[in-house]
Order: C-alpha cells, then structure tokens, then sequence
C-alpha cells in the first residue's frame, strides 16, 4: 500500500471522530504564497510526492489557473497528521485571492472553522489581506497566522535579528488590530495571536520550512541560528530540521477548534432557525445522530461526473443511495449517487460522512453554491454574504445557432458554479449578458465555457456596469395618471451611506415584508432617517428605499401594490441611461386618487408613478457612477515611468508610492472603463518586468465633464434616443 | 362646437331624434366604445344607419382629447356615446377641458344604465345607493374597496348596480364576479355577501334582445349571459320591489 492510500484508510478511521477533524482554510493577498503553501502541507502529509510539492501547485488543478500561476476554485483536499501521537484528519480549503473571485472566497469560510491567514513578510498587510481576515471573522472562523518569505527578509533585504524581529511585530500588530476591530466583543482578546500563544509561526512555504515558539523550544533553535541557515544557503537542511507541514499542522491542530467545539459558537450566526428544535440542537452539537444538515459551498463541474456539489456536514450522516431535501430546489427529495472525500482533483469514494466533515456529491439535483440540504424540511442557512457586484458585463451568442439550448444550458450551469457570475436576458434584444467582477473574471468563464463545455462562443467586448444616482433633492414631483384622474407625488434624495450600509449587512432586508418591523424602524431612525419615513417603509430593492409619508389617503393601501412596481421598474432603469439605480431614497409624499377602482388600475396608476419618481429624479439631478479598482503595482525603480504613464492615459490616479529595494511599489485607483487591456499594455511597456493586482474599491462619480458624453454612448449602445428626457417632459405625460 | 351625443342602449336606433337631426349639420362624427359598448353593433353600423362616416376612437385618444378638441375649434364635431354622454368622468374631463380651451360644448342625453336598468326590474329609484366598479384583479392588484362599499349599501338599505369592467370589447364573465367577491370575503373575513345574497343579473339590458335573470348568488356560474352584462345586489326589497322584480323578470331556481 503507498502513503497516500496507507493515510486513505486512516481518514477512513478518524472521519467518525469529529474531536479528531479540523476544517480550515487558507486566505491571503494574490501573491503571497497560500497555494505553495497547501501542497507543501499536502505533499507533507504525503497525499502527494514531496519533490512535486510546490511545482505542481496541486490546489491549482484546473488548466487555466496553472496557465495563469493564480487560483480560481476553492478546491479542497483532505490530509492526516500525526500529533502527540494521534492521527488527526485535516480538510484543507484552498481559497482563491484574486479580486475578481470574491464570491468563492466568502463560501469557503463558511464550511470551515479556522483559518490560516498567510502574509508575505516582505510586503506585510495588504488590502486583501484585510477583507479576508474580514470575510473571517464575520464568519466566526478562528484565525492564525503563518508569515510566509521569511527568507527574502534576510537573502533579499539582508536584515539582521533585530530587524526582523521589528518587522514580525509589526505584522502582528496588524493583524490584532484586524481582530479586534472585526471581532464580535464577547470572544474578548481570546483570538489575537501571539508569538508565545504558538498562534504565529514564520518561514518560507516554497522551501519547505516554518518555525513557531513550539518548535523552537523543542528543536533548541533561535532565530539566530535560522537566519545563518538561510544565508549559508542551507535552506534544505532547515526544511528537515523543522518541516513546514509538521510546525504548521502542529498549530492547526493545536490551536484551531473540531468541528464541535466551533459549531458551539458558529451555528447561531450562520443559522436563524430554533436552536432549541431537533435540528438546531443537533448543530450545535455536531451529532452524527441527528438530523442531516449541511450546506453546499461549491459547485465543480467534472467533464465526466457532471455537477458535483461539495459542502460542509453540521449534523447527522450522509450516506451513499439515500434522499435529501435540496433548498430552493422543490419539495421532493434527491438521491445522493455517490458520496466521496476531496483529494484535490481525485474524489475517494465513501459509504458515509459524519457531522464535522467535508462531503463531495453527485446526483444533487438542483443544488447551488450556497444551498442547504437536510434529512427533513428545515430553515435554510444564512445566505453568504458578498460584498462586491459584477462591474462588468458582455453579450454572448452562440456561434452556430443550434448550439444556443446547449448555450443556455451552460450559462446556467456556470451561474450555478459560481454566483458572481450573473447571467440576464436583454428584453429588448433577446441577447444573453454575462456580468461578473472583472475582466480577468469574465475572460476565464469564457475560456471554460470554450474548453471545458465545448460551446463555440462570440462574444461582444467587455462593457462597464454603471450605476446612477442623485446629487441632492427632487421633489415632490407630480406624475399624472393617462386618464389625469389619479396623482402621485414622489420626493427623492440620496440614501444616508448608514441605511446603504444596513442593507449591505442585510440587517434590513430586501422586499417588501418586514418581519420584526419594529426594530427595522428604530434601526432607520438611528442612521438618520425621520421618524416618519422609517414608520413609512415600503419597500427595499437593492440599495434604495421606498417610504410613504402620506397620510391618511382612501384607497392607497390598495394601491401601494402596484406602485411598487415602477418603483422597481425605475431601479432597474435609470432615467438617464438605463443603468440600475443605487442609494437613492423614494418618498411617497401625496397621491390624489380616483374614487372608483376602475379608474385606478395597473394601467393608470403604473405610468403615473414611473412620471413622478423619474421627475423627481431629474429635479434632483442624475449622476453617473462608474465602478474604481484598486491597483497595486510592483515595479524596478528605473522603469516605473512606463507605468504611471500608462495609469495617467487610463484616468487613473497614482495615490502612494513606496520604495522597497530596488522596487517601486505603486498603488492607483483607475477607472474599470480604463482597465480594459491593462494586462498587456502594462506587460509590453515593462518589458513583463512587473508583478500587479487589483481590488474592486466601488463605484465612483464619472467626472462631471464627461457624463453626458458617456451616458451618449450607453444611451446609443442600448438603441434608445441619446438625449436622456427632462423633466418637462416627465411633467407633461 | 363639439356635441356628445348619447345613443342609448339599443344600438343605432337609440339614439333621439335630436341626436340624429345634429348629426346632419356635422363636419366629422367619432365614437367612442371603451367606457360602454353595445354588443351586436360596430362602427359600420352606425355608419349605415346615420348614413355618413363614423370614426372609431380608442381609449388613448379619449384620455388625450386634445386632437379632438382642437379640431372642434373649426368644425361641427360629434362625439357618439354609448347610453347616456355624460355619466362617466371621462366625459365631463373633456367636456371640461373642451370649454376651458375656449370650445362650445353641447349635450344630447339619452338613457343610461344607471337609472334603466334597476327601473326596469322594478325597483324604487329612492333605494338605489351608489353603483360600485368591479375592476378585473392582477397580482398586484387586489383592491378590497369595491366589496365594502357594496356592503356599506346593504347594510344601509341600498340597492347596488356593479359596473363591471371591460375587456378584448366584453364585460367581465358573471363566473368571475363570483370569484372576486366570494375571495373578497374570505380575504377581509365578512361574509356579507355569500352564496344566499341575492343578486338580479341582467343582458343587453335597455335592448330588444334584454334578459334578465334573478336567484342566490351562485347564478353566476350557472349562466353565461351575452355581454354587456349587468349585475344589481339588491337589499331588503319592499312589498312592492317584491312584487314587481316577480313579474318584470325571471326567477333562477338552480341548485
């Protein structure tokens, strides 16, 4: 028997022993070393070669994300380490860090219950760094930290012990301070980590090598003699003196909670049903006995097995042949076909899993990323959270026209792998649009939907998703009915940025129906608006609020319904070109309505509310928004020029420069219009002597001097009159 | 100079012999259908039996009478409406309108449904409470209005003529009056109106080819009346009511 299938059957043997699982996950910034380091701790745990290790980037096993050297899926992988003389099962979840796949990013921490946050000892925190740690922590997923590239700080930087040392705490500092601010109070200071705590370890993934005060102690090493090691080149020696994955496993298993003594504390966040029901009982104590709970935070689709849904089981035991319920995916029951273990690509096939454990399965008909599965009917999950919407999009066809069921049949299942991905009809020309969080993004889906679904594609160029909004106050604005028998009058104003951000946390939720009505009140109140409007709270749709203020007017209550409508209908088309309207609050101010029923159907009071809010809108003067990335670019001191060139061509804006050596770290916010392209350009004019990433950092006002002529060229794209309509004729309908 | 000109309810031949003698000395002759219609007859007949041209309008046009109105400045311009010229808002909007632009207006009535057809069921034009629209629901559109206002009249001892709503050029089906009020009901929880309200459902009521039909609320599943179809929710008839609805009209004796 090899190694990889002796420690098979041994995670065979611990699966049943959740005090024996830890679930964890690896997040950092792009370039920081997180997939070096799993297969490091993969190969380690000898479910790969070791002279592979760190070349192979086993995590990355899809074509593309070797191509590119970046990942894009949250595969998982499941390894055994031996600690104080017990075997211990470890499921790793690799996650992407790349700005464009967010979405993965957020669903791998919910199945998992600790988290390596690695840092580039050189670089320190970075922004993504930040956002992880985060996505972490609103999770309730218990971090520690591995400083990754120890060996550049002495065989690059040349620093000493001291130095170092400085630069260690200044890392810590960091990430404490992360914690701290992100950390619900009652877990206290218990979650900062610490050099002495062991909840810190140090050294280089790519050579195989990591130190911690634990392992210190036990080897009798000091840092001294680390930092000889390395500038003697003697790296290898190290790596068997103090092997990456034993110090690193070691403190996982040490330090980050089973999957009992998380879900303690886990399950009420990230589900709302009775904790006191059967099921919510089960969770919290991570019964395999109970009823099964689970829920599904990746969609892969293999060529061969079709949709495989993975997830994280938090009560009860799956088991192969038997049916689950699938949320959102109707009322019967689904047969689970085959049920494995992830290995990176290979699936091992088991005839049960247990609660605690990550669960692989075939045959989920109608499962998405994000769906709950259950032995019984029970209250679905918490969604997951997203923080970044697609900011660009592009029309897809197919490009022999018998291809298009099999066409739509793909897009479907790719919004299915992947959420941020959103695929939508253009009504007016039928076409179908894809939208996603980049350019990088959308170039990949196209690649798998070439490759990997066999689906001959054209495509239009990659178009930027705008937004509009108001500057101030419009209104009240009277629209009139066609029949003039019925007026409406709407007040508009920009949402305070508090209300935007409750809604962004979902503590007010989308729609119509507001169960604890009450608190949601007091909640708009406190960040800002009047009592009035808060009592009068109609509806939320995306990041806009509709109120009624009115007072006491016959008949509107059986009116609001349909009012609601071109309040909607507005949202999704701005008055100035087309795009989705955000932060903007509607307030129904007055309405003067016909007496008889008749007189006040859809087809009067529709147009007559539309006229209202798009006036007001007008009044309240429309602004374009356009979506900003954050760049972050590395770059020699002596060829930096080129780039802040090619920044200044793309409207971008250079706002910090920092000197590292002999390199020239560059942050800029530029346009996404901008971006397009940015990857070659900024390659050819380096000469490919440059190392970037970007972050989605929201939308920004289009310069006002060049509005009218970007909402010309939407307005025209989208085949509608390229002079967007005032507010006389608004008034006049 | 602009004349609505009502038609009455029995086609062409409704109309008054004012009616007919002012259409001669006009320039140009719309009608307008939407708000009433009367079933059997189009635009042709109206054109055969007036013996000039008849210009049919749609709804768009008689909510946005400017045209029409502007056109009247010059001409002799007549407006045909089905029953009486002036009972329904629309009308008056643009009799309204049509003077404030300076324009002389002049009406020709003639019977309305409103007052014939609870006359001709015999019954007293003192207990007649307001008539109440029926319009036809949508998803978004539930109104509960139109059922409390039929009860307020019963309970104050009114009789209810429902104006139902048209559709594709017919009046609501008597089936799904019977939906929309028997939903009403469960969905505010009063049962005023149930299966034993009596109701009085008449056909191209006010025409040769009238019908008309009383029983327990049910009758509206068991006919299908040719449209325009009119509904009256009676209250406590008096002896007389009684007597005369018993021998103007026939007596649904269903299940």
């Amino acid at each position: 028997m090899g190694r990889k299938e002796d420690n098979i059957a041994k995670a065979m043997e611990i699966l049943k022993d959740y005090t024996r699982i830890r679930n964890i996950g690896i997040a950092a910034h792009i370039d920081h070393g997180k997939t070096t380091l799993s297969d490091n701790l993969i190969a380690g745990a000898g479910m790969m070669s070791e002279e592979l290790a760190g070349k192979q980037l086993m995590l990355d096993y899809d074509e593309q994300e070797q191509a590119r050297g970046i990942t894009i899926n949250a595969a998982v992988a499941s390894m055994v380490h031996q600690h104080d003389g017990q075997d211990f099962l470890i499921n790793l979840i690799d996650t992407p860090g790349h700005v464009d796949f967010g979405g993965d990013v957020t669903r791998a921490m919910r199945a998992v219950d600790g988290v390596i946050i690695v840092v580039d000892a050189v670089e320190g925190i970075m922004p993504q760094t930040e956002t992880v740690i985060k996505q972490a922590l609103r999770e309730r997923v218990h971090p520690v930290l591995f400083i990754n590239k120890v060996d550049r700080l002495i065989n690059e930087l040349k620093l000493n012990v001291e130095e170092m040392q400085k630069r260690f705490v200044r890392i810590i500092n960091d990430v404490n301070r992360l914690i701290q601010k992100n950390l619900a109070k009652e877990f206290g200071e218990s979650w900062k980590v610490g050099v002495q705590a062991g909840t810190v370890a140090f050294g280089s993934a790519f050579n195989n090598w990591a130190i911690s005060s634990h392992s210190m102690a036990a080897n009798k090493t000091t840092f001294k003699d680390i930092l000889e090691l390395v500038r003697e080149g003697k790296q290898k020696e190290l790596a068997h003196k103090s092997q990456l994955h034993q110090v690193v496993l070691d403190m996982v298993i040490k330090h980050l909670p089973n999957p009992r003594e998380a879900q303690a504390y886990r399950v009420a966040q990230i589900w709302k049903g009775d904790p006191e029901s059967k099921v919510g009982k089960a969770m919290t104590d991570c019964d395999p006995n109970g009823p099964v709970s689970m829920m599904i935070t990746k969609m892969i689709i293999d060529p061969h097995a079709g949709e495989v849904s993975v997830g994280r089981i938090f009560s009860g035991t799956l088991r192969k042949g038997t049916e689950v319920y699938v949320s959102g995916a109707g009322n019967s029951k689904v047969k689970i076909q085959v049920l494995a273990m992830m290995v990176g690509p290979d699936r091992i096939q088991v005839d049960h899993l247990t609660a605690g454990n990550i669960a692989a399965m075939i045959g989920l008909k109608g499962a998405i990323a994000g769906c709950t599965v259950s032995s019984e009917v029970i209250d679905p999950f918490e969604p997951m959270v997203h923080y970044t919407e697609p900011v660009v999009t592009l029309a897809i066809e197919a490009k022999h026209t018998a291809d298009l069921p099999k066409l739509i049949e793909v897009l479907r299942n790719v919004s299915k792998a992947d959420p941020s991905i959103q695929i939508d009809i253009n009504q007016e020309t039928g076409e179908h649009l894809i939208s996603g969080m980049g350019e990088l993004h959308l170039e990949i889906t196209l690649y798998r939907i070439r490759n990997d679904y066999k689906v001959e594609v054209t495509t239009s160029d990659p178009i930027v998703v705008y937004r509009e909004t108001v500057e101030g106050e419009g209104g009240p604005f009277e629209g009139k009915s066609p029949n003039k028998h019925n007026k409406f009058y709407f007040k508009v104003e920009p949402l305070p940025e508090e209300v935007i951000t409750l809604i962004k946390e979902n503590k007010i939720p989308q729609g119509t129906k507001f169960k604890d009505k009450k608190s949601i009140v007091e909640m708009l109140q406190t960040a800002g608006l009047s009592r009035e409007e808060a009592r009068g709270l109609v509806a939320v749709e995306g990041m806009n609020l509709m109120t009624d203020t009115t007072k006491g007017i016959q008949y509107l209550d059986e009116t609001m319904e349909l009012l609601i409508e071109p309040y909607k209908e507005v949202i999704k088309r701005g008055p100035l070109a087309n795009e989705h309207v955000y932060g903007v609050k509607f307030d129904l101010t007055d309405a003067k309505l016909h007496e008889d029923s008749i007189h006040r159907g859809p087809a009067q009071v529709i147009p007559a509310g539309r006229n209202s809010i798009y006036g007001a809108m007008c009044e309240a003067k429309r602004v374009l928004m356009e979506p900003i990335q954050k760049v972050f670019i590395n770059v020699p001191i002596e060829i930096m020029g080129s780039v802040t060139n090619e920044i200044q061509q793309r409207r971008g804006i250079v706002e910090e420069m920092n000197q590292e050596g002999e390199e020239m770290m560059i942050i800029a916010k530029v346009p996404v219009a901008g971006m397009f392209g940015f990857a070659s350009s900024i390659r050819s004019a380096t000469g490919g002597k440059v190392l970037w990433s970007s972050e989605n950092f929201g939308y920004q006002r289009v310069p006002p001097e060049l509005q009218k002529e970007v909402v010309t060229k939407i307005r025209e794209r989208k085949g509608i009159r390229p002079e967007p309509y005032d507010e006389a004729y608004y008034s006049g309908l | 100079m602009l004349f609505l000109i009502g038609v009455g309810l029995s086609g062409p031949d409704s109309i008054t012999v004012e009616g007919r003698e002012t259409l001669k000395k006009c320039d140009k002759v719309y009608i307008e259908r939407y708000t009433s219609f009367q079933s059997g007859f189009d635009s042709r007949d109206y054109e055969s039996a007036y013996g000039l041209p008849v210009v049919e309008l749609a709804r768009r046009d008689i909510e946005e009478v400017e045209s029409v109105i502007s056109e009247s400045e010059s001409k002799q311009v007549a407006l045909l409406i089905v029953g009486d010229p002036i009972s329904a808002t629309t009308h008056n909007m643009l009799r309204y309108r049509a003077m404030e632009m300076g324009v002389k207006v002049q009406v020709i009535s003639n019977a309305s449904i409103i007052s014939a057809f609870p006359a001709i069921c015999g019954l007293s034009v003192y207990k007649m409470g307001p008539p109440v629209s029926i319009p036809f629901n949508s998803e978004n559109f539930n109104p509960t209005s139109p059922y409390k206002k039929l009860v307020a009249n019963l309970k104050a001892g009114f009789h209810t003529l429902l104006l139902l709503d048209l559709k594709d050029g017919k009046t609501m089906p008597s089936s799904i009056l019977y939906d929309n009020l028997i939903s009403v009901s469960r969905r505010t929880n009063d049962r005023t109106i149930n299966d034993r309200t009596l109701i009085i459902v008449g056909s191209r009521v006010g025409s040769r080819y009238q019908s008309i039909v009383y029983g327990k609320l049910p009758l509206l599943n068991a006919v299908e009346p040719s449209p325009p179809v009119s509904v009256i929710v009676p209250s406590t008839l008096s002896e007389d009511e009684m007597n005369f609805l018993s021998r103007f009209c026939t007596e649904y004796r269903g299940d």
